[in-house]
């Protein structure tokens, strides 16, 4: 097993060269093992000294002010044979020493902790998060919403194929309650062309899911928790293309490459499309257009393309004196996506689309030693002009067969299928983090983090020009400031503080109506609106390993999530007011988590983790209906307090590292506590209710298992299998109406399997998948269908390599 | 992703938006009488103002209804009765809200039946014995058409539809909002409009505040037949709430207008003789005069010459927002009198529409109204002789009523 996941990556050995100051002796290199991997955690040791390093996650060493003399350099790591190398040191010496270690079999079998990933280090920490390390998966067709679905308190629900508007849910927190981040940047700032529903699996590296409680360095105004997508690998060289075609007409392919010479100077590329016809069939009652009379048939979808095109590319230097990391870049992308249906599948649209592009420059700066001795900084900047549109221009109903009619009996009168638009706006989002950390005493670190984002929305109709309700001011300032304090004592114990500050600044508008008193003539005219808070929140976290292999982490939260851009100003698409007096929505949360790692005997190993919460949340945003001159609109307000308690458990087995088999389970006790609703003074029937129209109990289960050497000593042949399980739930909310009438998302089975061929040591890897094996009716929302039984194969090259 | 995770949620609020819905004691045609059982359907909106439950009962002047475990979940958000049965459609985003149909089956007990596909409707009205026309209305002038959805309710399905372009027929410049639908004999809807000007920002500003119009149209075709209008009120009746028109016994129709802000009349009641299509401009019945500055809000007709009024509490308050609180009285406009009903609470008027039902007694009307200090909702019921409220049944866990009905197994 470790094998194929580690072979993915090939056998090079990097000569990298660790920038070195003049005037010191230095020796610092790279520790692989024979398939190029590093060595992470190997201790290189200066023979008769007392000094020596360890490599940190890329492998990287670096021992500094050796003295003068001839030594033995050892470098020791469990699970491979001890190396040892003679040197000489003159002073002044800069000396680059790289080791490819040679695997111990016999002390592989022995061995129980092995060098840690970034994501075991991660989970080890106080927080509670879920690393998921994508080497293991970078094979599969499977894309990042799909593995966050296989992640235990976690469910992404689709809409429909690929592309689709999806909504997920993290231990009963949803939508905005929980923020998303590509590489410690908020994701909601690059609209629809770079979101998780399009991103490759391939330009991930991990992906951090912190569940409640969310790191200072991640400046986030979440409730509910944060995901995290690392890409970018510190690798050097290497090209990893890939392409996959499936059922409907999918089509999928990425290019991820990077090229570093000796000098330090850097080309990043990351480059993919998606293109997908979603016509995958569906079980719906088809409307005779003229007669109204429903039938039920099985029909293909017929208006759900999707495709997206989107480069990131970055140009810049690395392991310079004045910058580690200095990146100048520019992402561009565009999606178009055709709507077939509303939220309902009775909402059927034969020409509605929406469409967006992304054109966002964007900086990056990394400083290690800034000043100091581990004193590093970090910004990242960007700028998105990039636009959204929704176009919906033909005054037509269609029905399931595609069939339509003109809603009007002049075929010259204008409308839509829902309500024609062609509003066209550009949010002009701008973000600045930066992280500011110092390392100190061993033991000590401080992280100082500012997140500041920037909305400023302009759009226009060219359907209603003179709209001026349009031409008014839309502008948010936020500013997420955190400041955090950590402790290591040791392997077994940390322990960080920390302390946010969420500020955010709103200019919007408000309308009035103005009589004439003479003529009574009426006229509407706006003014500027401001509206700015404040709030402060607050938490801790600690990780203790209490005996060997039991770790125990545990964690606290005062949090905040502050009003998104629609909720305050409003979406005339879709008849939402503004309300500019939204208060943010606070939650504290409590996270207990349990770790536990055991072998039995040699070959069998045992990971048994669970994680328990107790939120408390206060003035949830939720829409309300409210009547506007008689016709009703939606607006949101502050109401509802919500009270969580979950618990989420996983257990993975493994065997002689070539069969896995694994199972999570998440239940989550999601329970209104609003006792009187609205200025109600009777305790409401749904007090204590479950929250309606969001899974309660879910789990996976997969097994993966791993031929070495089929056809050849470095091919792998490994088959996986994965099942997903939604409990039923409810619609709306379960003490109301007589319980045969409910409205319910039935219980869901989904069965997935695939193959994955690996030649050439990860080289060439050839993946088959079948997903929905058995051709279940899959429903994520309420009556939307998702796709049925589907077939792709995925074809990728993947090499890393030297500077040439 | 925010923006469209907000998209998801908010659509599948929408299904509310739009309007209220119709009940059919706006027809004018007598109710059929009730031979044999009968049961009283509610359509109770869950506290969330989301999920709707239709309720039966076979009392409403004592005890209480929970929604606790009971009631039928439905979609249906705008419902009328015809051919003995509750049709119930849902609104607002969706471009296509199916319409369900409902019956009492031979034990009393309410089961669903058909669901046809119609288009997204703001009112409904029961036409005939036999048929029902739902309205589809613009308020928006680039897409300035309304549509008309005739149904056939004893074999469920459409039978027609028409629709128009309503900035043609303002023909000033703005647009025609037609806030309702009215049968009027049995081969006419008369439907009143108002003027706006239908652009985002300014939906609902007009320079014709101080007009009433109404188009009539011909049933079942739904052809214009004539379009009048009368310069001595303001518009007539409120959008989608399926009152302010009614043709009285003696075939008389009266229209009643609230005069909102940005008009400069009275909030007055006008006259249309039986037999004729013009206003009758010996016939104006000032209720601000009459009642000491107080303002129509919603009317139910009951027999004679005598309306159950809900009016404005605030005489200086622009009655422009619905959510005004509101008291009951009631109003004839043959004696051109306002009598304030006894024990009436003051109230906030419901959302979009007031269902009410008028017991063939033609001397008890039912009426749903929400407690502004305990927030429960009541059916209370007035005698309309002694001009009387008396509360009935506690609706538990409903934030509002979109139907009072009665039907027969």
């Amino acid at each position: 097993m470790k094998i194929l996941l580690t072979g993915i990556f090939c056998a090079f050995s990097f000569l990298g060269i660790a920038q070195i100051n003049s005037g010191k002796t230095i020796i610092a290199g790279i520790i692989k093992d024979k398939k190029g991997d590093p060595v992470i955690g190997a201790s290189v040791i200066i023979s008769k000294t007392k000094i020596g390093a360890a490599t940190d996650p890329n492998g990287y060493y670096i021992i500094k002010n050796t003295p003068k003399g001839t030594y033995e350099v050892v470098v020791k790591s469990l699970g491979f044979k001890t190396q040892t190398n003679s040197i000489s040191i003159q002073n002044g010496n800069q000396l680059s020493l790289n080791f490819i270690l040679e695997e111990d079999p016999k002390a592989l079998n022995e061995v129980i902790v092995q060098g840690k990933t970034t994501a075991r280090k991660i989970q080890e920490s106080g927080f509670n998060v879920n690393a998921i390390e994508i080497k293991k998966l970078i094979n599969t067709t499977t894309d990042i919403n799909q593995l966050l679905n296989r992640t235990s308190g976690m469910r992404i629900r689709e809409s429909g194929g690929l592309g689709s508007v999806f909504n997920f849910s993290m231990n009963g927190f949803t939508g905005n309650q929980v923020k998303f981040f590509l590489d410690g940047i908020p994701m909601d700032n690059f609209g629809t062309s770079l979101q998780i529903n399009n991103i490759p699996i391939n330009m991930a590296d991990r992906i951090e899911i912190y569940k409640g409680v969310v790191p200072v360095w991640l400046g986030a105004d979440a409730l509910g928790g944060a995901v995290n997508i690392v890409t970018n690998p510190n690798k050097k060289n290497y090209l990893d293309v890939s392409y996959s075609y499936g059922s409907f007409n999918t089509h999928r392919t990425a290019i991820n490459t990077g090229y570093t010479s000796k000098s330090g100077f850097t080309v990043q590329l990351n480059a993919f499309h998606n293109y997908s016809d979603n016509n995958y069939k569906v079980d719906v009652d088809v409307a005779n257009l003229t007669t109204g009379v429903y039938t039920s048939m099985r029909v293909r979808r017929f208006h759900d393309k999707y495709r997206n095109e989107t480069i990131i590319t970055s140009i810049g230097v690395t392991e310079k004196r004045y910058a580690d990391k200095l990146l100048l870049g520019i992402t561009l992308g565009q999606n178009k996506a055709d709507i077939q249906t509303g939220n309902r599948m009775f909402d059927v649209y034969g020409t509605r689309k929406r469409n967006g592009d992304i054109v966002m420059p964007s900086l990056k700066y990394l400083k290690n030693n800034l000043f100091a001795e581990n004193l590093k900084l970090s910004v990242s900047a960007n700028y998105n002009f990039g636009y959204e549109q929704l176009v919906d221009t033909l005054f037509r109903q269609y029905n399931w067969l595609g069939e339509y009619r003109n809603k009007s009996t002049n075929p010259n009168i204008l409308g839509g299928e829902l309500r024609r638009t062609l509003y066209k706006y550009k949010n002009n989002n701008a973000s600045l983090v930066t992280n500011l950390s110092y390392k100190f005493a061993e033991k000590h670190s401080l992280v100082l983090n500012n997140t500041f984002t920037s909305f400023n929305r302009k759009g226009k109709d060219e359907l209603d020009p003179e709209n001026e309700q349009n031409k008014q001011a839309r502008k948010n300032f936020k500013n997420v400031f955190g400041l955090g304090y950590q402790y290591n004592l040791n392997e077994r114990f940390n322990a960080s503080v920390f302390l946010k500050n969420y500020n955010q600044s709103t200019t919007g508008y408000q309308t009035h109506t103005w009589q004439d008193e003479i003529t009574y003539i009426e006229s509407t005219y706006y003014t500027r609106l401001k509206n700015s808070m404040n709030n402060t929140g607050y938490g801790a976290a600690t990780s203790y390993l209490l005996v060997n292999n039991l770790r125990i982490k545990a964690s606290y939260e005062k949090t905040y999530r502050l009003p998104e851009n629609t909720e305050l100003f409003g979406s005339p698409i879709i008849d939402l007011l503004p309300n500019f007096d939204l208060s943010p929505e606070s939650s504290s949360n409590y996270n207990l988590g349990l770790v536990y790692q055991f072998p039995l005997g040699k070959m069998h190993k045992f990971h048994i983790e669970s994680n328990m919460i107790y939120r408390n949340s206060k003035d949830f945003i939720r829409p309300t209906l409210t009547s506007y001159s008689g016709v009703s609109m939606l607006q949101m307000v502050n109401q509802r307090n919500v009270r969580t308690i979950g618990i989420d458990g996983e257990t993975r087995y493994t065997y002689n590292d070539a069969l896995t088999v694994g199972m999570n389970v998440s239940w989550q006790n999601i329970r209104n506590v609003t006792k009187y609703e609205d200025n109600s003074s009777t305790v409401s029937l749904i007090y204590k209710d479950r929250i309606p129209n969001m899974p309660y109990l879910y789990g996976n289960a997969n097994a993966q298992y791993s031929l070495k050497g089929v056809g050849n000593a470095n091919n792998i042949l490994s088959i996986g299998y994965n099942l997903t399980y939604v409990h039923e739930y409810y619609l709306n909310w379960p003490s109301l109406g007589a319980s045969n009438t409910k409205l319910i998302i039935p219980r869901q089975c989904q069965h997935d399997a695939n193959a994955v061929y690996s030649l050439k040591n990860g080289t060439y890897n050839i993946t088959l998948e079948c997903r929905n094996l058995f051709d279940a009716k899959i429903y994520d929302n309420f009556s939307l269908q998702k796709p049925g039984r589907s077939f792709s194969i995925k074809l990728r090259y993947f090499i890393a390599g030297n500077h040439k | 992703m925010n923006r469209f995770n907000f998209f998801l949620l908010a659509g599948l609020f929408l299904g509310l938006a739009m309007t209220g819905c119709s009940d059919d004691d706006d027809n004018p045609i007598p109710d059929p009488e009730l031979i044999g059982n009968s049961k009283y359907i509610l359509a109770a909106v869950g506290s969330d103002q989301l999920s709707v439950y239709l309720l039966t009962a076979d009392d409403l002047s004592t005890g209480s209804l929970s929604l606790a475990g009971n009631g039928i979940e439905a979609e249906g958000f705008t419902f009328v009765t015809q051919n003995n049965t509750l049709f119930g459609s849902v609104f607002g985003g969706y471009s296509q809200g199916p319409t369900t149909a409902y019956n009492l089956d031979a034990n009393g007990k309410l089961v669903k039946g058909i669901t046809l596909n119609t288009p997204s409707c703001n009112f409904a009205v029961p036409v005939n014995k036999d048929a029902i026309v739902q309205g589809s209305v613009s308020y928006f002038v680039s897409s300035p058409t309304s549509s008309f959805t005739v149904l056939n309710a004893v074999n469920p399905q459409i039978t027609s539809t028409a629709s128009y372009d309503m900035f043609q027929m303002a023909g000033n410049g703005e647009m025609a909002y037609i806030n309702g639908l009215f049968s009027i004999g049995s081969d006419e809807l008369w439907a009143p409009y108002r003027c706006i000007k239908g652009v985002t920002g300014n939906q609902w500003g007009s320079d014709y505040m101080d007009s009433a119009w109404v188009a009539i149209f011909k049933y079942p075709d739904m052809t214009v037949k004539k379009i009048i209008r009368d310069n001595r009120t303001s518009f007539i009746g409120e959008g989608g709430s399926q009152q302010g028109l009614e043709k009285i016994d003696n075939g008389d129709i009266y229209a009643f207008s609230t005069a909102r802000q940005g008009s400069t009349k009275p909030s007055s009641v006008t006259r249309i003789k039986s037999g004729t299509e013009v206003f009758d401009q010996s016939y104006l019945f000032d209720i601000e005069a009459t009642s000491g500055g107080y303002k129509y809000a919603r009317v139910t007709y009951v027999e004679g010459t005598r309306f159950l009024s809900e009016m404005y509490t605030d005489a200086s308050i622009a009655p422009g927002a619905v959510s005004g609180l509101a008291k009951l009285a009631i109003i004839d406009v043959d004696k051109k009198t306002v009598t304030w009903v006894v024990n009436s609470p003051t109230y906030a008027l419901s959302l979009f529409i007031t269902p009410t039902y008028v017991e063939s007694d033609k001397e008890t009307i039912n009426i749903p109204i929400t407690d502004a200090s305990t927030g429960v909702v009541s059916i209370y019921r007035v005698n309309i002789s002694t001009a009387t409220a008396t509360k009935g049944v506690d609706i538990t866990g409903a934030s509002g009523i979109y139907a009072i009905e009665k039907m027969t197994y």
